[in-house]
């Protein structure tokens, strides 16, 4: 009971994530990273752009990670609908293209991160970071095409 | 060469799973494969690769029951790395992963032996099923076979669970 509380004080001091990636192993992987921080959590998952207000709202997202590329829609709209709707939210987009004009398009539609899926873990969660202290991110080799 | 936490201090238990070498150029999708193919207490992944240079030097030098690459993997494309693979070490089980637009090039890589799946969605489900049916085939001493798993997210008929020329050897 009292270990119960406990995990309970703890999630609620902890940076809240949504990931949205159409590919559950993506998924399963980035939440197991990330749930390794001792200050950040994945809160809610989607496949897809359905609902996504109600799992923002419901599950009180402080940082939201979209794949570029998704079934219904593609990541960059759907950074667009949220960052109209919630401006203040940090998004990081997840990608597999090196091209940088679809960095250029994330940035665009209010995206504060833009990251390779290739990057290493270490990379990914320095990404989230500096998103959550308002720096954005962008990886340095992309950074150079830009 | 990354070795897996834990899974080198585990002494004789160990040495008894089938040891996976995990090659694919997605920290996120390693972690992942790792935690799906560890539940299986036949299994143990062993070591790491996040190139396919590195996961052909990590044969050479480790034993390894089972290797799983991805398709686009850094540094070679894996249809090389599999023809590789089969050439430095004939008898080695690969299950090869594909995603997204690389199906109709998984679909021409020249690897003999081949045995595919096709997965829509629920990877996660269908890669613990093929490591079941890999469990299969070891337990019946075939070696050298290649599976391939095609981790497709389009929506579109997620009852193509299908299995391609069963072939290999014993």
């Amino acid at each position: 009971m009292k270990e119960k509380k406990e995990k309970k004080d703890q999630e609620k001091t902890k940076t809240r994530i949504l990931v949205v990636d159409d590919h559950d192993i993506v998924r399963k992987g980035l939440t197991l990273l990330i749930n390794q921080e001792p200050d950040l959590m994945v809160c809610a998952e989607a496949e897809n752009g359905e609902n996504i207000f109600e799992l923002i709202e419901n599950h009180k997202v402080d940082l939201a990670i979209i794949d570029i590329s998704l079934n219904d829609t593609d990541g960059i709209e759907l950074t667009q609908k949220v960052k109209s709707r919630y401006p203040h939210l940090p998004v990081l987009i997840l990608t597999m293209h090196n091209e940088a004009i679809y960095s250029e398009k994330a940035f665009e539609a209010g995206a504060g991160g833009y990251i390779k899926k290739q990057e290493a873990a270490e990379t990914i969660i320095t990404a989230i970071r500096l998103m959550l202290s308002s720096r954005g991110y962008t990886s340095v080799r992309m950074a150079e095409k830009l | 060469m990354k070795v897996v936490s834990g899974t080198e201090q585990q002494g004789n238990s160990s040495e008894k799973k089938t040891r996976v070498l995990i090659a694919d150029g997605h920290p996120a999708v390693r972690r992942a494969l790792i935690s799906l193919i560890n539940q299986n207490t036949d299994f143990a992944v062993c070591l790491e690769a996040d190139n396919a240079l590195e996961a052909l030097e990590i044969l050479k030098k480790q034993h390894v029951d089972l290797a799983i690459a991805d398709i686009s993997l850094r540094g070679e494309d894996t249809g090389a790395l599999a023809e590789k693979i089969k050439l430095q070490c004939p008898s080695l089980p690969v299950l090869i992963l594909s995603m997204e637009d690389e199906v109709l090039y998984a679909e021409s890589f020249s690897v003999t032996d081949q045995r595919e799946y096709v997965v829509k969605k629920n990877a996660t489900q269908k890669i613990t099923k093929a490591i079941q049916y890999i469990q299969t085939l070891l337990n019946n001493h075939f070696l050298g076979f290649t599976v391939l798993v095609r981790i497709d997210s389009s929506t579109a008929n997620d009852s193509s669970f299908m299995q391609k020329e069963l072939s290999g050897y014993r």
